[in-house]
């Protein structure tokens, strides 16, 4: 499992039936994660990697729901996770139907802002993005959405 | 999933839940707090001691939920929020909206200082 010194990839290919059953074996694999990286580096702060796991859980979340019919049997998404010693990457791939990413909506609110005003959606995008220093959305010539996370540390 | 809820003698009403509060569970806990707040329980405190992790759509569950509330002339307020969720909070800015409260007492207190004005 580990590549080199102060280096770590964990991959998981994720093939299930339901979205509950795909976030479970996410946040599984991204506590395995945390853990190993634990034993080889010293951790990022413990909100810095919230962030990331937030954003993670976001873009995971999207593809397991959008890209695949509700009437689907499988919903496989691949997911490989690396710690590096300047940076966290993610990579998500699944078999889904090409996702197009629109810009995030979502404003930060001001210091006093109108609560009756303030969106109950579209949030996700513009969490990710926060969260991360790079996002990145391209569809593969083999017919796969593939998202690139990366968090610097 | 399903929320758990306790109305005190002070009007405040404690709502608890166990797990994820993500894009699985949003929409029923959306639901149970606009039936709550309709059904009269509009001084909310939301315990998310037991909730370990919150995406978008559980804070648009929150969002939500706080709106019904205002309009009904009450609050949502937050209590026991864990590292990701203030993270998240921190992220959006939305802690401007919905303060995360240190303990349920300290929620509480707040309600009362409103009640006093």
């Amino acid at each position: 499992m580990l590549a080199t010194p102060r280096s770590l990839l964990i991959e998981a290919y994720v093939a299930t039936q339901t979205i509950d059953e795909g976030l479970d074996a996410l946040h599984d694999m991204i506590d395995r994660f945390w853990n190993d990286a634990a034993r080889i580096d010293r951790l990022p702060p413990e909100m810095w990697r919230h962030l990331f796991t937030t954003a993670l859980a976001e873009v995971a979340a999207n593809g397991l729901r959008h890209a695949y019919p509700m009437t689907a049997t499988e919903r496989p998404l691949r997911v490989r996770l690396r710690l590096f010693p300047d940076r966290v990457e993610a990579l998500l791939i699944d078999h889904g139907a090409p996702y197009e990413p629109l810009p995030s909506t979502y404003n930060a609110p001001d210091h006093k802002p109108d609560i009756a005003l303030l969106p109950e959606s579209g949030y996700g995008l513009f969490i990710a993005r926060t969260a991360l220093d790079s996002l990145r959305y391209r569809r593969t010539r083999s017919g796969y959405n593939c998202w690139k996370l990366v968090k610097k540390k | 999933m399903s929320l758990h809820s306790e109305s005190g003698d002070d009007g405040i009403t404690i709502v608890q839940m166990d797990g994820r509060l993500d894009l699985l569970t949003a929409a029923e806990v959306k639901q149970q707090l606009a039936d709550l707040i309709a059904g009269g329980h509009r001084r909310l405190i939301f315990d998310l001691d037991r909730v370990g992790f919150i995406d978008s759509s559980g804070l648009g569950a929150l969002i939500s939920g706080l709106k019904a509330a205002r309009q009904a002339g009450g609050d949502l307020r937050i209590a026991r929020a864990n590292q990701q969720v203030r993270a998240l909070l921190n992220l959006t800015m939305l802690e401007r909206v919905l303060r995360p409260y240190e303990t349920i007492e300290e929620a509480r207190a707040g309600y009362s200082q409103i009640a006093a004005d």
